[in-house]
């Protein structure tokens, strides 16, 4: 199946042009985590759905536009679009890498990212007041700030974040490995959840900094951050009969990482990129596999 | 799919590589798979051009790490029939 297939009538369709209808005048800021995102052309039912969503990081207006990353919402119709029978499907979107930009198709989405020479991104959508429950805002904002970390040494990941005494331990691993079970063990023993599905990771001054992203998963969908913490720790996770920390090579933690840190894993372009970026923060930081019992106790083999 | 050392082979159209230290990952693009493999590992694919047989690699390697060369020959040669085999590798 050729790109956008899935998700448009005619896969001709995607826009040639960086411009269209907007959907209205109003504009939202987010800040948080290098932005701030700006989000313009929006109308007074998405500002206020959006607005709700990441309540307690929707800012001021943007007043510095040389820092803000920049995104333009423009209307399409209905009809553009496939429908979609979400009965058994797994949310997915169709992505074209290039060079300097990439292309997203979603379901009643599509997106083009400019990479070079600044971060900037166009959407389409047909989504008025779904824009946020049917996920196509939320889904390209996490794909912004994937590349956005990127170009600042830092990555997205598929992870449960949890945090203590200023100190952040991330445990990644693919659905189904126990990031969920393993944040509500650790905020049962007194630690912070920070998002059981994704985290990012920045580098400021030398010192890798965990931030919960606000999107899905079962913990961490508030809007409000918990802060930055000094990441300690990366562990790939596993569910055992005891809790144990097995050392596993250089070679294979740069693959697990590499496997769960989404969007720019399989680009082309800029997976090297990514690779070194991985590879620095593995070097950095304690690792290996993490075996956790279902009765708790595993944070006693984190160290600060 | 059989090799000999005298197979010329060349990465897949969509297999991307990138040297990480002394380590190598490969991304099958098409299934979004990730292989980290090691500094010899890395180091042979990169030599494999789709001009230069695997016997002429690994006297090249040869002169760089301190092995059996007889060894290091059949060690290549299955290394290639495996990732021939993943579609890593293409024979030309």
């Amino acid at each position: 199946m050729q790109f956008a297939d899935e998700f448009l009538q005619n896969a001709d369709d995607f826009p040639r042009q960086l411009s269209g209808t907007p959907w209205g005048s109003k504009t939202v800021t987010i800040d948080f985590l290098s932005g701030p995102y700006v989000f313009d052309g929006l109308n007074q039912t998405q500002t206020e759905v959006i607005t709700e969503r990441f309540s307690g990081l929707v800012g001021a207006d943007c007043t510095d536009a040389s820092a803000a990353i920049h995104t333009h919402i423009y209307t399409l119709p209905e009809a553009t679009f496939k429908s979609i029978d979400t009965q058994g499907w797994e949310y997915h979107m169709d992505f074209d890498y290039q060079q300097t930009y990439i292309r997203i198709v979603g379901m009643r989405f599509m997106a083009y990212i400019r990479l070079e020479p600044t971060l900037e991104a166009w959407m389409w959508t047909a989504d008025d007041a779904r824009l946020i429950s049917n996920s196509a805002f939320e889904n390209l904002f996490r794909v912004i700030v994937a590349y956005k970390l990127l170009s600042e040494g830092g990555m997205v990941l598929h992870s449960a974040g949890l945090a203590k005494n200023g100190h952040a331990w991330l445990f990644i691993g693919r659905s189904g490995a126990g990031k969920s079970t393993i944040s509500k063990l650790g905020e049962n023993a007194g630690m912070t959840i920070l998002s059981d599905d994704m985290n990012a990771v920045i580098l400021k001054d030398g010192v890798y900094l965990s931030e919960q992203l606000p999107f899905a998963g079962e913990y961490g969908q508030t809007a409000v951050t918990q802060g930055k913490f000094s990441v300690q720790g990366v562990y790939y996770l596993q569910k055992s009969e005891q809790n144990k920390i097995t050392e596993t090579s250089s070679a294979r933690r740069l693959a697990e990482l590499m496997v769960c840190s989404p969007f720019i894993n399989t680009d082309p372009y800029r997976y090297a990129a990514l690779a070194n970026n991985l590879a620095a923060l593995r070097d950095s930081v304690n690792g290996g596999t993490l075996g956790f019992s279902l009765g708790g106790g595993f944070q006693s083999l984190l160290a600060e | 799919m059989a090799i000999t050392s005298s197979s010329v082979l060349q990465l897949n159209t969509d297999i991307r590589q990138t040297r990480v230290a002394n380590e190598g990952v490969i991304l099958r693009q098409n299934d979004g798979e990730i292989l980290v493999v090691n500094d010899v590992a890395i180091h042979f694919l990169e030599m494999l051009d789709g001009k230069t047989s695997i016997d002429t690699v690994a006297t090249a390697l040869l002169e760089e790490y301190e092995v059996d060369s007889r060894v290091l020959l059949a060690d290549l040669t299955a290394y290639a029939e495996e990732l021939l085999n993943q579609g890593v590798l293409t024979e030309t």
